[in-house]
């Protein structure tokens, strides 16, 4: 249902957050999340597309990372 | 059903009326030979009908007018056909007739059979003598009777028909709802009335359109998907035109080749514009190859149709747009559960690039947290699909727009909102200051459409962030608040301890710069030192929020007063922080400088505080240790010294013996004199004697 | 108390600089808390203390270790604490693949033991990566992938792997998980990295498997029955390329800041302490076993059931006394004239002249026996004192003297034959003046030798003397050959029986 897509798609992005460094392939993480990993396939497409992810591999052996975001700290000549 | 049996009345008195007048049996039965309504002058001659009609029917295969019929020789009746809408349904048969000449011929005729007579002299009796003017003018008026009767029938038929009609409309607009498509409606209306052999829909999308359904007699569906521009063809005509239009006669006109490259041959077609809030989002079309006119009452029909289907597309529109919003807003609301567990500034702005980028698929995101303390010039950029540089950038453009020139009053509500920006390289952001009593920053969210729903959705993100943050930070004055309050207090009741736990923490924090703590941690160690005085039973309530604060003191008030525990409740070392302090004040207890032999703080951390303090000593010594190279020692000769000193360096006997040119026996009675005088046992004692009176002095 | 230990195997050099954790004054790494190691050219320490003395410094860098052993072993704990002391103290940072477990059961475990896993992952300096085999064994082969792309990330230097079993699982044919693992061992090497490879098969599990030889070393972990209630972990190296470890099983524990593992009471090679406390015997094994040598001011006793090869140890010892400058007293024994000691003497480069010289040796004569003239002075003829008047004349001839020369700084050193002593005075004299003898001399700093025959004296005596000696050293004779064991120290140490070896060279024995 196009209602728990989005739900789905945050629920996986919080997980990747608070696990940085953790690398999942859509079974291992449909283990984490207890949901079922066709569901997360479209998702975890999408993650990849908004650059949220990496993917390594292909097929049923990709493995999905967290792409860190780009952090900044510091005093700008402004 | 009411009204046919009406209907039946009304056919069965104009034939009583007619056959009264005319003295005649009439029938009328169906092409199937069923009798649907008589008047017969006697019971037999309607049986004697009834068995033979089929064997009529046989004779006259075909009766296209009024005629006559000799059932047998001389014993005529006349049938006529009844057509309705053109077809022949129903034959009226009037009898008996007969020549007035021929009666007695006829029942003089031998081929009557005995057992038959009577019936035959019956029927013969019966039988009306008929002249031949009077028979072509009965045969008129058999005429106009089928007309008539034709006409009710036809009238029944087309009132059956109309309600059929608005039955069909009305489940078409049943139909209009939520678990239904298209094609459910337009099945409806194809069978409503069957003049129309396909029905399709062609929907509009930016400069293209293309039909989306079809239905027909026949497997129409290779034409899905054909594609047509705008003004092209009739389809395309109606869509640029926005009128209803019908063509007939089509059948040769070369704009069908749209349909007769899919195997449909309109002869006849109308079109339908679809329009929305004075847009035309499609055209609906329905066509026959059997007919080369549309009936106008079907057409008529199909507006309606129209309609129903305009309102029943803005209905789904509308569940679409009330889904995406309700899970826009489930979306916000979790993101706002989540958010709240956050415990440091960072995650909440990873969540935020995240999390924005989840809820309008952009190419980048960036959040700008402008530092809290607002008087610095510190940015912090996370971001996500920028390069580095570009980051940087837009970070700055950022802080000179708004940490210096942007202006609310606090107060008025609604005054915060999304601006829109085109940056340099040609994205477009939506710009959503997070704001809270104070700006913190700026949520960017490049978007392709910049429609209100994204900036809406941005908007609530960054004012949730906002809260979280400002939250937070809440929680880190109300405990530095706290701890000032504790520390404070115990002033008044023992100035050492409060002094001494200044100390302390100056000591605490220098050492944990040092050793390289983050700035968390190192919060919570000073924050610890400054309460280390009190019992940390005291604080339990005091510090329910603040678990490692509590922790460190708890830990550092067992490492203090040797109540150390065997063992450690789920086998965990001491606290970093509680052996940090315990370390320190005993240092400034003691004001020395060995080595802890407490077994319970880690032997590394006692090692690198023995650094630290090496270090800052040594800074001090610098000016001193330049004067004099080497510490003299008093008790020892001259020579003895030189031994020393060769012997901190590390050098062996022989080696000792060969840099000061004396033999290696005289090197060791040297030595023996050292480690008697020094007391000491062994070279690596002297070392550290050594060494320990440099430090001393 | 400071001490720095010289560690030479051969192939490298390893300083190690240890604190002395007990005022025992014994020389036994085991007394010894290791400060810091500085860094060496090819090893790399292990992260557990206790490990690293077995290994004599750690794991040759870039070699691939199996680690085997039953569940609740303490495998994972073995690797993760490898990996933590690897980041955190040697700054080299590493990877803990797990196929089976999830990573937060980890970090949580491991919080127990002080070790902040998740900080660490933080800082870079280490990945903790929950994979299925194959996709990781895929990744792994693929240029540029996942596996080289991490490495690159936190610069790894070391990994672990929990655990290569799974391998089994995963490939039926032999052939093929032997290649697998052969790959695997190539592609760490490859990278440089020391891998510790965990695998549940414990080892009696019929024939050794072939992992034992693809990989550089094996380890073995086992939980064994302890009397009868107890369990006793133990650690055993059976492998280990271009390295030396001390054999056998050593007992660990898992403690609440991880494994602490106690090297086993085996010989320690190659260890030269320098130290001015302990007196070298001339033979240098025979130093080895004693940690250094024979502590001063302590009594040391050479149980012997035969006469032949003493005569060398015995001079051995005395020649190394008396070379350091040692004044000795020498209670005569009935088998060597004093012409014939130094003639023995002499071939250990002493002039025993010389020594008379400058008074720094003296004879007490039980037998009427030639006196050669150079010694006359320095003899002291005690044949005819009974056990009174002799004790006496110890007490004030004989004590006074070396009190003296122990004011002046010197050292002294008394050799007796104590089959003398039982033949002349009898088993109750010396059993009697024994005891005070023994302690007179460690209170004062004197070192004494004793020469008996416990066969010949009988158990209860020689238990007795065993009790009061300090160091006893068998040497016996077993039809082919000599042997001699250490049987009493002051480290502990029993050492097994050694042949003793006739060379041609000073010390003209040696022990093998």
């Amino acid at each position: 249902m196009e209602r728990n897509r989005l739900m789905l798609q945050i629920e996986c992005t919080y997980f990747f957050e608070e696990n940085p460094f953790a690398l999942e392939t859509k079974e291992s993480l449909a283990t984490r999340l207890g949901r079922s990993a066709n569901e997360l396939e479209p998702i975890l497409s999408n993650l990849v597309a908004l650059s949220v992810l990496t993917k390594f591999g292909e097929g049923e052996d990709t493995v999905y990372r967290y792409n860190q975001p780009i952090m900044i700290n510091e005093k700008l000549e402004v | 059903m009411k009204k046919s049996a009406d209907h039946h009345k009304l056919i069965q008195h104009v034939q009583d009326a007619f056959a009264y007048q005319y003295n005649l049996s009439l029938l009328l039965f169906d092409i199937e030979g069923n009798c649907v309504s008589s008047t017969c002058q006697t019971d037999s001659i309607y049986e004697f009908m009834k068995e033979n009609i089929h064997c009529l029917f046989s004779t006259y295969p075909r009766v296209v007018e009024v005629s006559i019929l000799d059932i047998i020789p001389g014993l005529q009746v006349m049938i006529s056909p009844i057509l309705v809408t053109g077809k022949n349904k129903y034959y009226l048969i009037a009898g008996m007739l007969m020549d007035d000449e021929s009666r007695d011929m006829i029942s003089k005729n031998s081929t009557f059979n005995t057992e038959n007579r009577e019936k035959w002299a019956n029927l013969l009796n019966q039988a009306r003598a008929i002249t031949r003017e009077e028979k072509k003018s009965l045969i008129e008026k058999i005429k106009i009777l089928s007309q008539t009767i034709s006409t009710l029938f036809e009238y029944e038929q087309h009132e059956h028909h109309c309600r059929e009609l608005v039955n069909g409309i009305y489940r078409v607009s049943e139909l209009a709802d939520q678990n239904h498509s298209i094609s459910d409606l337009l099945l409806q209306f194809m069978k409503m009335k069957h003049d129309l052999e396909f029905i399709g829909f062609a929907e509009k999308s930016d400069e293209e359109c293309m039909v989306s359904h079809i239905l027909g007699d026949k497997d129409y569906t290779s034409i899905l998907g054909s594609t047509f521009i705008i003004g092209e063809g009739f389809l395309g005509h109606v869509m640029a035109s926005g009128m209803i239009c019908k063509w007939n006669n089509i059948l040769n006109d070369l704009r069908t080749r749209f349909f007769t490259r899919h195997n449909i041959h309109p002869q006849a077609l109308v079109c339908y514009p679809v329009c929305k809030d004075h847009e035309i989002i499609g055209v609906l079309f329905a066509g026959t190859s059997q007919k080369s006119e549309i009936d106008p009452l079907t057409i008529e029909i199909g507006k309606i149709i129209v309609n129903i289907l305009r309102s029943f597309l803005n209905q789904k529109e509308m569940f679409a747009t009330m889904n995406l919003q309700l899970q826009r807003l489930n979306a916000v609301n979790e993101i706002c559960q989540l958010m709240n567990r956050a415990k440091d500034v960072n995650k909440i702005a990873f969540m935020l690039v995240d999390m924005s980028l989840n809820m309008i698929q952009a190419n980048f995101s960036a959040i700008t947290l402008f530092d809290l303390d607002a008087t610095s010039d510190k940015v912090r950029i996370v971001s996500r699909g920028l390069t580095r540089e570009q980051s940087e950038q837009y970070g700055k453009l950022l802080f000179k727009e708004y940490q210096l020139n942007w202006n609310v009053h606090s107060g008025e509500i609604g005054q915060i909102k999304a601006e829109i920006r085109k940056l340099e390289w040609g994205a477009t952001v939506i710009e959503c200051p997070i704001y809270n009593e104070k700006l913190l920053g700026v949520l960017s969210v490049e978007s392709v459409e910049c429609d209100e729903d994204s900036k809406v959705i941005l908007l609530s993100l960054a004012s949730i962030g906002a809260v979280a943050m400002h939250l937070i930070q809440e929680q880190l004055k109300q405990r530095d608040i706290k701890v000032a309050c504790l520390h404070e207090a115990v002033a008044q009741w023992d100035k050492f301890a409060y002094e001494f736990s200044k100390n302390l923490r100056e000591m605490a924090l220098r050492f944990c710069e040092y050793i390289g703590l983050s700035q968390v941690e190192r919060t919570n160690v000073e924050h610890a030192a400054l309460l280390s005085v009190y019992h940390p039973d005291v604080l339990v309530g005091i510090l329910q929020n603040d678990h490692e604060i509590y922790r460190i003191i708890d830990d550092y008030y067992h490492l203090h007063n040797d109540k150390v525990q065997e063992t450690k409740g789920n086998g965990q070392a001491y606290h970093l922080g509680g052996q940090i302090l315990r370390i320190a004040s005993e240092y400034l207890i003691k004001n020395e400088k060995k080595i802890l032999m407490d077994v319970h703080v880690d032997l590394e951390l006692r090692q690198k505080f023995n650094s630290f303090i090496l270090q800052s000593e040594v800074i001090d010594q610098q000016v001193a240790i330049n004067d004099q190279e080497y510490q003299d020692i008093a008790e020892l000769s001259k020579r003895e010294q030189e031994v020393l000193r060769l012997i901190v360096q590390g050098l062996n006997n022989k080696q000792i013996a060969s840099k000061l040119f004396i033999s290696e026996h005289t090197v060791k009675n040297h030595i023996t004199n050292i480690f008697s005088k020094l007391n000491i046992k062994d070279r690596a004692g002297v070392i550290a004697y050594y060494y320990r009176q440099k430090m001393n002095s | 108390m400071i001490r720095c230990i010289l560690f030479n195997s051969g192939i490298n050099i390893l300083y190690l600089f240890i604190i002395q954790k007990s005022m025992n004054k014994c020389y036994d790494i085991r007394n010894y808390e290791v400060l810091g190691v500085i860094a060496m050219n090819h090893i790399t320490s292990t992260g557990i203390k206790g490990i690293d003395s077995v290994l004599y410094g750690g794991f040759p860098k870039g070699s691939s270790i199996i680690v085997e052993g039953s569940p609740g072993t303490g495998k994972t704990t073995l690797g993760v604490q490898f990996l933590y002391y690897g980041a955190v103290e040697l700054n080299e940072p590493g990877i803990y693949i797990t196929f089976e477990e999830f990573p937060q059961q980890i970090y949580q475990e491991m919080l127990a033991f002080g070790w902040d896993l998740r900080k660490l992952e933080r800082q870079n300096l280490l990945r903790v990566i929950s994979i299925k085999p194959d996709v990781l064994y895929k990744q792994m082969k693929t240029l540029d992938g996942l596996f080289e792309q991490i490495i690159k990330e936190i610069n790894c230097r070391r990994i672990v792997v929990d655990s290569i079993s799974l391998f089994q699982y995963l490939y039926t044919n032999p052939i093929e998980i032997r290649e697998t693992l052969y790959n695997l061992r190539n592609i760490f090497r490859k990278h440089s990295l020391t891998a510790l490879l965990l695998s549940e098969q414990s080892r009696f599990n019929g024939e050794q498997s072939f992992e034992h030889y693809i990989f550089d070393g094996v380890i073995h972990l086992a939980l064994k029955e302890y009397m009868y209630n107890y369990r006793k972990r133990t650690l055993e190296i059976t492998k280990m390329r271009g390295c030396k470890f001390i054999e056998g099983e050593h007992i660990y524990r898992i403690t609440d800041r991880g494994i602490h593992l106690v090297p086993a009471l085996t010989m320690v090679e190659d260890v030269v302490i320098s130290s001015q406390d302990q007196l070298s015997t001339g033979i240098k094994t025979l130093d080895k076993l004693l940690s250094g040598g024979i502590p001063r001011g302590t009594s040391f006793m050479l149980d012997t059931n035969s006469k032949a090869n003493f005569k060398y140890l015995v001079g051995a010892i005395i020649a190394s006394r008396l070379l350091e400058g040692d004044r000795m007293i020498v209670i005569s024994s009935n088998v060597n004239t004093v012409l014939e000691q130094q003639r023995i003497l002499a071939l250990y480069g002493v002039n025993l002249e010389e020594v008379g010289k400058r008074k720094g040796i003296f004879f007490l004569e039980h037998y009427q026996r030639h006196i050669p003239s150079a010694f006359k002075d320095l003899t002291f003829d005690v044949k005819d004192l009974d056990n009174n008047q002799y004790q006496n004349f110890l007490n004030d001839t004989l004590a006074p003297m070396v009190y003296e020369g122990l004011k002046n700084g010197e050292s002294w050193f008394i050799y007796y034959d104590l089959n003398t002593i039982f033949s002349q005075r009898g088993a109750e004299f010396v059993k009697q003046i024994f005891t005070r003898e023994t302690a007179w001399a460690r209170a004062s700093g004197i070192t004494l030798f004793t020469l008996c025959n416990f066969a010949e004296v009988g158990s209860e005596i020689s238990s007795f003397l065993e009790r009061t000696t300090n160091t006893v050293i068998r040497t016996w004779v077993d039809s082919i050959y000599q042997y001699l064991q250490v049987t009493k120290s002051t480290n502990g140490r029993i050492s097994e029986p050694y042949i003793v070896e006739t060379i041609s060279d000073k010390p003209y024995i040696q022990l093998v």
